[in-house]
C-alpha cells in the first residue's frame, strides 16, 4: 500500500462496510429515524405556491461540471430535481431548470423527461424547461435573473455547488417576491444562503435530500452511515485533542500512517 | 425613529448611488489609510523568499474574469517578487479565462527584458479541472506537449528536468472558484508533497484557513485585493491593490452602516408590533 | 444494456482509480492506466461542451422562428459565437487575432468584471433587507460578520485596534471550527454519493431512477 494512506484506507473500508450494513437493514424494513429538515419539507409548499399563483418554479441544480469535486453536490441537486419535476408534472406547474455546466445539461434533461413520463405527462415536456444558459459565472447569473424577472417565478429552488453568483440569484429571487429554498455544501456560499434565503440546507443536508424526499430505504440507510462517520470523526477529534494537549502525539502519528 | 423608517422605505437605488459615490471618491482623492500585513501573507512571502535564484516555481492562473480584479493583483505581485529574486516561473492555467491573463503576463515581462523559455514560460490551458490537474501533476509533458506558442516544451531551457509536479520548488495557485486550493491539495500536495501557496477571492478565504493551519498550504492570500495590497506593501512594490484599499475600506464601512441601520429599524418595528399586539389585547 | 453498460464503465473506472490511489506501489503498471482513464474524463467533458453549445443554438433558433420580442438578442448571440469561433483560430499578431483581442479585452473582460462588481449592490440591498438579527442564531451570524468585515478593512484598525484582533480570532478559531465541521460532514456525504453511483444504486447521473 502507498505510504501514508493505510489509516485512510482502513477508515474508508469501515465506512463503506457501515453503509452496506445499514443499506441491508433498510432493505428489510429496519429504517433509521430521520429528523425533519424544514428546507426539504418546504419544497412541496413552494411548488404548491407556484401552482396557485400560476407562475413557474425556477430550479438550479448547482453550477459546476460533473467531473469536479462538486459533482456529488450536483448529483444531490439532481436527485431533488427529480422530485420537483414529478410534482410540477403532477400539478401542471411550469418548470424552468437553469444549467451552467455542459456535462450536467443532458443529465438534467433526461431527469425531467423521466419524471414527467412517470407522471404520465410526457407530452407536457418542453425544450424551454431545461436550458443551458452559460458556463460563464456571471453570464449565467444574469440569464438566471432575467428568467426570474421576465417569468415572475414564484418559487426558486437552488441546491448544489455554487459560487459567487449565489448571492445574486438569491437576492434577485427575493426582489421578485419568490420563495427561495437553497442548499450547498460549499462553505463560502452558505452564509449568503442563510442570510438571504427563506429556507437553507446546510452542508450534508443536501445529500440527505434525495433520501428524504424519495423515502428510498437504501438512501435513508446511507444517512445512518453518514451519522456514524460523523460520530467517529468527533470521537477522534476529542480524544486526539486531549492527547495532544497532554503531549501525546500517537493519535496524530497513527492518522498519518 | 422617523429617520430609520425613512431609511427603510428609501428606494434602494439611492443606496446604490451613495455606495458608488463613497467607493469612487477615494479613488480620485486617496486617503492613505495605513495597511497592516497579516500573518498568512507574511507566510506566503516567506515561502517565496525561501526560493533560491534559478529555482522553478509554478504559477497557476485559475481565475475567471469576474474575480480577476480581486486575484490578478495577487498573481502579479507574487510573480514580480519571484522574478526579482531570480526565480524562474512556469505559468499554466486550468480555467479557460485564466489563460488570457497568463499570456498577457508573459508578454508584459518579455517587454521588461525577461527571456521567454529561460526566465518565464506559459504552457497553456488544459481542460478537465481536477482530472487535468491530476494528469498534469503526474506527467507534465503528457498534458502540455507544447507550450502556448506551439513549440515542444522540451526545447526550452526552463523546462529541462521538469517531469512531474514534484520537480517544482513551490507551486502558487490563484483561484476564484473551482479548481481551487482543495483540488490542488488533493491531487498535488497529498501525492507529491510540494509546497503550495494559494491566493483566492476574499469570499473563499475563510474556507481555506483550515488548510493553512494544518500545514497543507504554506501561505494563503485569503483576503482578495487586501492580501494583494499587504503583499505589495511588504515587498515594497506598491501597485493597483494598494491604491484601491481606501475605496474598499469605505465600501465596507458603508455596508456595515446599512446592516446596523437595517437592524435598528427591525428592532423598532418589532417593538411597535409588540406594543400594538398588547394594546389590541387590552382593548 | 442501456443502463448496465454505463454503470459497468463507471464501476470499473472508479475501482481502477481507487486501486491506483491506495495500491500503486504494489502494482506500478496501474498508474498509467489510471492516468489514461482520467485523461479520457477530460476528453469527454470537452465533448459535452459541444452538446451544451448545440442546446444554446437550438433554443435561440426556436426564439427567432417564433419571433420572440427579444429575438434580436439571439442574433447577437449567433454573431458572437461565429466571430469568436473564426477569429479564435487566428495566428498571434495578425489582424484577425486583433479582432479576437478587441472583443475579448474590449467587451468580454470589462463585462465580466462589471457583473462581478454589481455584486456589491446586491449585497447592499441584502444588507438592508435580510441581514437581520431576528433571533439569537442570526445574531451569532451577524455580529462576527460585522467584526470580520471591519477587521479586514484597513479602516477598521483606525476605528479601533480591537477590530483586527477580533477578526483574526473569529477567522482562526470560530471559522476554522465551523468550516471543518461542514467539510467533514460534506466529505462523508460525497463519499457515500460516489459509492452509490459506483455501485449503480444511484442512477440519477444518467437520468434513471
Amino acid at each position: 500500500m502507498v505510504a501514508g494512506k493505510q489509516t485512510t484506507f482502513l477508515f474508508f473500508v469501515l465506512f463503506l462496510a457501515t453503509a452496506v450494513y445499514y443499506m441491508t437493514r433498510a432493505k428489510v424494513g429496519k429504517l433509521p429515524a430521520v429528523r425533519r429538515i424544514p428546507g426539504l419539507d418546504a419544497i412541496d409548499e413552494a411548488i404548491g405556491r407556484a401552482t396557485e399563483l400560476g407562475r413557474p418554479v425556477f430550479y438550479v441544480p448547482g453550477r459546476t461540471e460533473i467531473n469536479t469535486a462538486g459533482a456529488a453536490q450536483n448529483i444531490a441537486g439532481l436527485e431533488v430535481l427529480s422530485h420537483v419535476a414529478k410534482l410540477t408534472a403532477r400539478y401542471d406547474t411550469e418548470l424552468r431548470v437553469a444549467i451552467a455546466a455542459a456535462s450536467v445539461y443532458p443529465v438534467a434533461e433526461a431527469i425531467v423527461q423521466q419524471s414527467y413520463l412517470e407522471e404520465g405527462k410526457a407530452d407536457k415536456v418542453k425544450p424551454e424547461m431545461v436550458q443551458f444558459l452559460s458556463n460563464e459565472q456571471f453570464a449565467f447569473a444574469a440569464a438566471g435573473l432575467s428568467i426570474m424577472n421576465t417569468e415572475r417565478t414564484a418559487s426558486v429552488i437552488m441546491i448544489g455547488e455554487f459560487q459567487a453568483e449565489s448571492m445574486m440569484l438569491v437576492e434577485g429571487a427575493a426582489q421578485v417576491g419568490a420563495v427561495t429554498i437553497s442548499g450547498t455544501a460549499r462553505t463560502a456560499q452558505i452564509p449568503f444562503f442563510v442570510a438571504a434565503s427563506d429556507y437553507t440546507l446546510i452542508g450534508e443536508e443536501i445529500f440527505a435530500g434525495g433520501a428524504y424526499l424519495s423515502k428510498d430505504p437504501i438512501r435513508i440507510g446511507n444517512l445512518a452511515a453518514q451519522d456514524w462517520g460523523k460520530l467517529v470523526s468527533m470521537a477522534i477529534i476529542i480524544i486526539g485533542s486531549l492527547m495532544v494537549t497532554f503531549g501525546n502525539k500517537s493519535m496524530i502519528n497513527w492518522l498519518k500512517k | 425613529m422617523n429617520a430609520l423608517k425613512w431609511f427603510g422605505d428609501l428606494d434602494k437605488r439611492w443606496l446604490y448611488l451613495l455606495l458608488l459615490l463613497v467607493v469612487v471618491f477615494p479613488l480620485l482623492r486617496p486617503l492613505g489609510i495605513p495597511i497592516d500585513v497579516t500573518a498568512s501573507t507574511s507566510q506566503f512571502i516567506a515561502a517565496v523568499d525561501k526560493l533560491a535564484p534559478g529555482d522553478r516555481m509554478l504559477l497557476v492562473f485559475d481565475y475567471s474574469i469576474g474575480g480577476g480584479p480581486d486575484v490578478d493583483p495577487q498573481a502579479q505581485v507574487v510573480l514580480a517578487h519571484a522574478l526579482s529574486r531570480g526565480v524562474r516561473v512556469v505559468e499554466v492555467a486550468f480555467v479557460d479565462t485564466g489563460l488570457n491573463y497568463a499570456v498577457k503576463t508573459v508578454e508584459l515581462w518579455e517587454s521588461k527584458g525577461k527571456v521567454y523559455g529561460t526566465d518565464i514560460i506559459c504552457l497553456g490551458y488544459a481542460t478537465g479541472v481536477e482530472t487535468a490537474i491530476s494528469a498534469f501533476a503526474q506527467n507534465i509533458s503528457a498534458v502540455f506537449p507544447t507550450d502556448v506558442r506551439g513549440k515542444p516544451i522540451g526545447s526550452y531551457p526552463i523546462m529541462q528536468g521538469l517531469k512531474t509536479a514534484a520537480d517544482f520548488k513551490l507551486i502558487t495557485e490563484f483561484a476564484t472558484g473551482i479548481p481551487g486550493p482543495a483540488e490542488w491539495i488533493r491531487q498535488v500536495v497529498t501525492r507529491f508533497k510540494v509546497p503550495l501557496g494559494c491566493g483566492v477571492v476574499a469570499v473563499m478565504g475563510p474556507q481555506n484557513v483550515p488548510y493553512l493551519q494544518s500545514g497543507q498550504l504554506v501561505g494563503l492570500l485569503g483576503g482578495g485585493l487586501k492580501s494583494a495590497a499587504e503583499y505589495e506593501i511588504a515587498v515594497k512594490m506598491p501597485g493597483a491593490a494598494t491604491a484601491a484599499m481606501d475605496a474598499q475600506s469605505l465600501g465596507h464601512l458603508m455596508i456595515v452602516l446599512f446592516v446596523i441601520l437595517g437592524n435598528l429599524l427591525f428592532l423598532v418595528e418589532r417593538q411597535e408590533r409588540r406594543a400594538a399586539k398588547v394594546g389590541g389585547v387590552r382593548a | 444494456m442501456k443502463k448496465e453498460v454505463p454503470i459497468a464503465i463507471g464501476f470499473l473506472t472508479a475501482v481502477l482509480i481507487l486501486f491506483e490511489y491506495f495500491f500503486k506501489t504494489a502494482v506500478p503498471a496501474v498508474s498509467k492506466i489510471a492516468t489514461d482513464a482520467t485523461n479520457w474524463g477530460s476528453i469527454v467533458s470537452a465533448i459535452a461542451m459541444g452538446l451544451a453549445a448545440a442546446n444554446l443554438i437550438i433554443i435561440h433558433a426556436r426564439r427567432i422562428r417564433q419571433r420572440h420580442p427579444d429575438a434580436w438578442m439571439s442574433w447577437v448571440l449567433y454573431a458572437g459565437i461565429l466571430v469568436m469561433l473564426l477569429t479564435g483560430f487566428a495566428k498571434p499578431k495578425t489582424a484577425t487575432a486583433n479582432i479576437y483581442s478587441f472583443f475579448f479585452d474590449g467587451l468580454y473582460l470589462p463585462l465580466g468584471t462589471a457583473m462581478f462588481s454589481i455584486m456589491v449592490f446586491f449585497i447592499a440591498s441584502a444588507a438592508r433587507r435580510a441581514f437581520r438579527a431576528r433571533n439569537l442564531d442570526a445574531a451569532f451570524l451577524l455580529v462576527p460578520g460585522l467584526l470580520v468585515m471591519l477587521g479586514n478593512a484597513p479602516i477598521g484598525r483606525l476605528i479601533s485596534p480591537w477590530f483586527p484582533k477580533a477578526s483574526s480570532w473569529f477567522m482562526n478559531y470560530a471559522n476554522v471550527a465551523g468550516n471543518r465541521a461542514i467539510m467533514i460532514g460534506a466529505a462523508l456525504g460525497m463519499v457515500l454519493t460516489g459509492f452509490r453511483v459506483i455501485l449503480g444504486i444511484d442512477r440519477s447521473y444518467f437520468g434513471g431512477e
